[in-house]
């Protein structure tokens, strides 16, 4: 147990990253205000990035490095678009609620 | 709860500034290459935030270098690992839980401020100052504004309706984390590999600047100006997407007339404005 507790492994970090991940998808499933539903896919995408920089840092390969910048520039045009397709669908509904948003549902 | 998160948030500023100040001054495995004893305890004290660094450089006189080993070796890294560990974990719960979109922001700022930290403990020191720029700069601006833009209080934040199929999908995601982690858990480097490859120098600059520049202008770079498309694709989407109305050249925007922005409006805007 104090092992586990002093000496860090790999493991550790991938351990880190399935929490957040989780957490992440708790956010998702369970918030109704579209903005925190955002919060939660950035919190996911952030779990991926330290996975993928733990396995780099695992194989000393910096290619992961590259992939998780890849990643972080994706993640910023997600939430740009995210954010403005929010404010529209504000300004049409007067509201945020993805449980209210059943346009396309027939 | 607001005092909360801002408390989160200075804790997290503190530790990073703290790390950052004892991270800057070796460049790491540079000087581990012109000096090579001695280095040691340098690497082992960039890790270290924790401020027992005495105990360490006696054992890092054995190792190679930190570099060698799949993780930051020593307690003090693993106080570190759990300090930050516990930060990022509790701004992601203080994210999702909280009804407040502002002290949800904040709480998620705290949350990149800690995982940039621990990309630090990672050796991705470039990426962790990406972090801080972009994530914890620009996009958690740009969450600000909305908030603002459309600050108001939900009557019901949590969707319960559906709850059983969530919390089976919930409790299958966990599991599957569980079980990844468990796989991973044996995952164990290759010394071979790291040892012959750490004496070549080929990692002197292993996640640093220079390091990810030259991997991302040689190897990676159709797909670094492809990101750069991605970006100017999502610029111009967010305006087509955001703007109120489609403006044609040289006309100045048309005011909405007769459509105050406040209440009233709903129904008539709902019918004015082109579907999204």
């Amino acid at each position: 147990m104090s092992n586990v507790l002093w000496q860090l492994s790999t493991s550790h970090f991938l351990a880190l990253s399935a929490v957040l991940f989780t957490i992440g998808v708790a956010g998702a499933l369970f918030r109704r205000n579209a903005l925190i539903v955002l919060m939660s896919i950035e919190l996911m995408l952030n779990a991926g990035n330290i996975a993928i920089l733990t396995f780099a840092r695992l194989h000393h390969d910096q290619s992961g490095h590259g992939l998780a910048m890849m990643v972080i520039a994706v993640a910023a045009a997600e939430a740009a678009v995210g954010l403005a397709i929010v404010v529209a669908v504000f300004r049409a509904t007067r509201h945020v609620n993805v449980d209210r948003l059943t346009a396309l549902k027939h | 709860m607001r005092t909360g998160a801002a408390a989160l948030l200075l804790v997290g500023v503190v530790l990073l500034v703290a790390g950052v100040a004892s991270a800057q001054p070796g460049p790491g495995p540079t000087a581990q290459i012109a000096v090579p004893r001695p280095g040691g305890g340098v690497q082992l004290l960039r890790i270290d935030g924790a401020g027992n660094v005495d105990a360490v450089p006696a054992v890092a006189t054995d190792a190679p270098d930190d570099m060698s080993a799949p993780a930051p070796t020593g307690k003090g890294a693993a106080f570190a690992f759990w300090l930050f560990s516990a930060i990022v974990v509790g701004g992601a719960i203080f994210t999702i839980t909280r009804r407040n979109a502002v002290t949800a922001v904040m709480s998620l700022v705290g949350t990149f401020i800690g995982i940039a930290a621990i990309y630090a403990m990672l050796f991705a020191h470039f990426l962790a100052a990406i972090q801080v720029l972009v994530y914890a700069g620009a996009i958690m601006v740009l969450f600000v504004f909305v908030v603002m833009l459309l600050n108001k209080e939900e009557e019901e934040p949590f969707a319960f309706r559906g709850v059983i199929g969530k919390v089976l999908s919930l409790g299958a995601i966990a599991y599957l984390g569980f079980r990844l982690i468990t796989l991973f858990w044996r995952v164990k480097d290759d010394p071979t590999l790291t040892e012959a490859a750490w004496q070549t120098g080929e990692f002197a600059a292993y996640g640093t600047t220079k390091g990810v520049g030259q991997l991302l202008f040689t190897d990676y770079l159709f797909p670094f100006e492809a990101v750069s498309i991605v970006l100017l694709v999502a610029v111009i989407g967010a305006l087509v997407l955001a703007h109120p109305e489609h403006v044609t050249a040289g006309e100045p925007e048309p005011e909405p007339a007769g459509k105050p922005p406040g209440a009233g409006a709903g129904a008539v805007a709902g019918e004015a404005e082109p579907h999204v």
